[in-house]
């Protein structure tokens, strides 16, 4: 068995994967692929929430931490160790939960379940406790500097909902302008066009280019031109559902902070694959889903300024979110209760928080270079076969963990049910993002998109189905 | 779930006669002379249909012209209607279509469509509930088209 002996950046030529995974066991023997500055290695060290991975720890720092490609983190996957089979390559519409997840749900519901932030007897405070300790994880995870900063929401849809009604209310007006990109998924595009159908404001879209990627001139002239002056909002996708596309989020949010416009950023499909520091990300708020990053189905959050939140009007209006409510005037809970009217989903946040704690035990950084190795081989891969289109940006750096792409003459819904014979499942369709279809001209692409836990044997295998689909409907 | 099953629907799906049917398409043209609004489109996942139907002095219908751009099933359900409803009335060709689509939607068993050639095959996608919008689509359209009885 060869071991991987790679170095930072290279891919790996022999095949590593399916022939390492679960059921055949792990070679332990083999060197680990290493992360940051290597230095002394030592095998198998315990990594918090870990089961049968053995992370590799170079020194003390956090970044001294790395996964071996060939060490399946699918056994930690229920669903996916008990269909080794199965290749799952639709990680950007949701993913696999681990173990941890799963166990943390229940033991919520075993042990804890009692309605928050109301009573007094020890149950109650053991749930309060949960919700609350978990939005401190979220806190942790995000590099916030206060809980209060920190919203439970059922997903980056309803938080993206929640941020259009709330800014529109306190900033939008007549002959305003909410700046999106043309990439967004319809969540990131349609609240801000209703918002601005109702305010009588203007949507104006950073035009897309044909690599999937944005013009970011586009910001000059509208400097030039006075309408920048009429920007209230503006919102952007960190990394686009469609193609990958790493955003430049720096760009939009200097020029956002230079107007102090509230800048939005949907990072439902970046927090899965990159570091996110919201102290440094340079934007208002961000917002994700937590059934994106191994979390439950329902689970999400979002992160905002303390300054902006507090002047924010609250969303829905109910219990919790109050402090005092007499017949002619309510006022508001502090923050962040302002905005978590009702019973919250703590299974859904206690989860959350597990698959986020899971994140940090394996590493953050390690995770994202364990993926980069498959996405660039992914992207080698998909590139040199015959009649195949890839869209989105060339350069590997510009992209993570989604591609999408065609096969000549072939439709992508044939091309995805062929390759669900084959039992590889991709997404076919317009992912939810039909501006972003229209501007590449094309009406749908097959999406394989990548998680930590695919294997190069994954990518080997999605190759030979879209080769098989190929001869399939045949070239024409 | 691991694909061991032998008998796999996918060739159910696509069957030699469908294939058939998308990669010659019968009665396929261009119909680019028709207003945008004729175009017909399922929006899950952008194809789109534009049909022309020509009745002849009897009040039959002489000819279904398709053009537009679809999967393979929604390409050769297409070109299977565009063939079956020639020489039927009005009447005839929407009481054919409430079945077809009823026989899509599970309502109705495949096996009704048996004495209909090529058309019988297409039956098969009921058993992809993710695909029958795409047999569908045409068919819809049609429904649309037709002249009032």
């Amino acid at each position: 068995m060869n071991g991987s002996n790679t170095k930072d950046g290279m891919i790996p030529d022999e095949r590593i994967g399916d022939a390492f995974l679960g059921r055949f066991g792990k070679d332990k023997s083999s060197p680990p692929i290493q992360a940051g500055r290597a230095a002394s290695v030592r095998q198998g060290a315990s990594v918090p929430g870990g089961i049968g991975v053995s992370a590799v720890e170079t020194d003390e720092s956090a970044e001294g931490r790395s996964i071996r490609l060939n060490d399946s983190l699918k056994d930690e996957f229920p669903l996916l160790a008990a269909n080794p089979n199965l290749v799952y390559l639709d990680n950007a519409a949701t993913t696999q939960k681990p173990a941890a997840v799963l166990d943390a749900v229940e033991r919520y519901y075993r042990e804890s379940n009692a309605n928050v932030h109301r009573s007094l007897y020890a149950l109650a405070e053991r749930s309060t406790l949960a919700y609350e300790n978990a939005r401190r994880t979220v806190e942790t995870f995000l590099g916030a500097s206060s809980p209060r900063e920190i919203i439970f929401t059922r997903g980056a849809t309803e938080g993206l909902n929640f941020l259009a009604w709330s800014l529109s209310e306190l900033l939008l007006g007549e002959g305003d302008i909410v700046l999106i990109g043309s990439l967004e998924h319809h969540s990131n595009f349609v609240p801000w066009q209703q918002a601005a159908l109702r305010k009588g404001a203007e949507l104006l879209l950073l035009p897309g280019l044909s690599d999937g990627t944005l013009d970011m001139n586009f910001l000059e002239a509208i400097a030039s031109d006075g309408r920048a002056d009429r920007v209230k909002i503006a919102a952007l996708a960190h990394v686009s559902n469609a193609f990958g596309t790493v955003n430049p989020v720096r760009i939009l949010s200097q020029w956002c902070r230079e107007r102090n416009i509230p800048l939005v950023l949907d990072a439902a499909q970046s927090v899965p694959h990159l570091p996110i520091d919201v102290r440094k990300i340079g934007a208002d708020f961000v917002v994700f889903s937590g059934h994106k990053v191994y979390g439950p189905m329902g689970s999400g959050a979002l992160w905002g300024r303390e300054e902006w939140l507090e002047k924010m009007p609250p969303w829905q209006s109910g219990g919790e979110m109050i402090s005092v409510v007499k017949p002619e005037k309510t006022t508001w809970n502090e923050l962040p209760y302002k905005f978590e009217a009702g019973t919250p989903n703590v299974e859904a946040a206690v989860g959350l928080a597990a698959a986020l704690e899971w994140m940090m035990g394996k590493g953050i950084e390690a995770l994202e270079k364990r993926e980069r190795y498959l996405e660039l081989s992914m992207q080698k891969k998909l590139e040199a076969v015959d009649g195949l289109t890839l869209y989105g940006p060339e350069h590997p750096d510009e992209r993570r963990a989604v591609y999408s792409f065609n096969l000549e003459g072939i439709h992508s819904h044939d091309a995805a049910q062929y390759l669900s014979r084959e039992n590889v499942a991709v997404r076919s369709g317009h992912h939810c993002a039909q501006p972003a279809m229209r501007l590449m001209g094309i009406p749908s692409t097959a999406r394989a998109s990548l998680a930590p836990y695919n294997t190069l044997g994954d990518i080997d295998r999605l190759i030979d189905a879209v080769i098989g689909a190929r001869k399939y409907f045949g070239g024409f | 779930m691991d694909g061991t099953d032998t008998a796999n629907p996918f060739d159910e799906l696509y069957r030699e006669i469908i294939l058939d049917h998308y990669k010659h398409p019968r009665n396929k043209a261009d119909l680019s002379h028709l207003a945008d609004d004729a175009v017909f489109e399922n929006p899950s996942c952008g194809d789109t249909v534009k049909l022309e139907v020509c009745m002849d002095d009897d009040g039959l219908i002489a000819e279904v012209r398709f053009d537009g751009y679809g999967c393979a099933v929604s390409t050769a359900s297409a070109s299977m209607m565009s063939e079956r409803l020639v020489g039927m009335t009005v009447r005839e060709a929407r009481s054919f279509i409430s079945v077809f689509l009823s026989v899509l939607r599970g309502e109705k068993d495949p096996e009704c469509l048996e004495k209909w050639g090529d058309l019988a095959l297409l039956g098969g996608v009921s058993q992809f509930p993710l695909r029958i919008k795409c047999a569908a689509l045409a068919w819809h359209a049609m429904e649309k088209i037709l002249p009032e009885e």
